[in-house]
């Protein structure tokens, strides 16, 4: 008896988390993974394993805690599986930045140095912001999280390198490459058209 | 040749001043790459470019985050998707 009635509010409470956190999840979900499809499955997964581990819950942390601690389990989960996919990724990207220089290191020109300085109202146009999160979007998993945890979460370097298993001098390695390949998805997707 | 060796251990190569420009932004340069790095800014126009437009990147990101880009929303089919399958088991 007790049991049925345990299992009918279950769905419920659950529901109500669906409706209370879904959307903090999705968010946290696409941050870290770059895609909004695979946030979804991610969002999906944890409300599943909600309801099978419901038992395990025992209030003794939030709701929103605990979803969250299953969240970033499959999180883990997705980056390990996908890991050896980054690793090509992040080798393609550096090819790609590397090749922004001469033999020498040095600068190959591409004409659009003084575009930039040409807008001075650039972040008004919604239309460039717009440009803007589909280059931050295109970056390689690692590169991207090492630019926005700066600017998302307020975090220190330490920090930072501690959460994506890198070194300080890698570090600033990933965000100059970033960088780089920010500022090239800008000029071709950008620059070019509205120049 | 003496000299064109000295200048080339003084000079930064653009990968490197670039570098050193993001370096600069999350951790202190020691007094050597500063000066390097200044000597670099004085004699390359480009390098020169790249650190207003990474500061315009930066302006950017930080108008993106705060345009709410924590703040998303699940697509309303999904959330339906997953209240039903909660409520089938």
């Amino acid at each position: 008896m007790k049991k049925k009635t345990s299992s009918l509010s279950k769905q419920k409470v659950i529901s109500e988390w669906v409706h209370s956190f879904s959307d903090y999840l999705y968010s946290w979900a696409y941050h870290k993974t770059s895609s909004n499809e695979t946030a979804e499955d991610l969002v999906q997964e944890v409300f599943m394993a909600a309801v099978k581990n419901y038992e395990k819950f025992e209030g003794r942390s939030s709701p929103k805690t605990w979803l969250l601690k299953i969240l970033n389990n499959k999180i883990i989960d997705h980056y390990r599986k996908s890991s050896k996919n980054q690793k090509n990724q992040d080798d393609t990207a550096s090819q790609f930045t590397d090749s922004f220089f001469n033999g020498a290191d040095n600068w190959k020109a591409n004409g659009l140095e003084e575009a930039w300085t040409k807008e001075s109202h650039l972040l008004d146009d919604p239309a460039f912001n717009s440009v803007m999160e589909i280059c931050i979007e295109d970056l390689p998993t690692k590169w991207r999280l090492a630019i926005l945890s700066k600017y998302l979460l307020q975090k220190e370097s330490v920090e930072i390198c501690q959460e994506l298993e890198i070194t300080e001098s890698n570090y600033w390695q990933v965000l100059h490459r970033g960088k780089l390949l920010l500022k090239k998805c800008l000029e071709v997707n950008w620059f070019v058209k509205n120049n | 040749m003496l000299l064109e060796k000295i200048m080339s251990k003084m000079l930064l190569s653009c990968k490197e001043a670039t570098f050193l420009i993001e370096k600069q932004m999350v951790s202190p340069l020691t007094f050597t790459q500063k000066l390097r790095l200044k000597m670099h800014l004085k004699l390359c126009k480009v390098c020169n470019a790249y650190e207003s437009q990474s500061k315009t990147m930066n302006k950017a990101l930080e108008k993106w985050v705060k345009d709410g880009a924590l703040s998303k929303t699940l697509p309303s089919k999904i959330k339906s998707d997953i209240l039903q399958k909660i409520n089938r088991k």
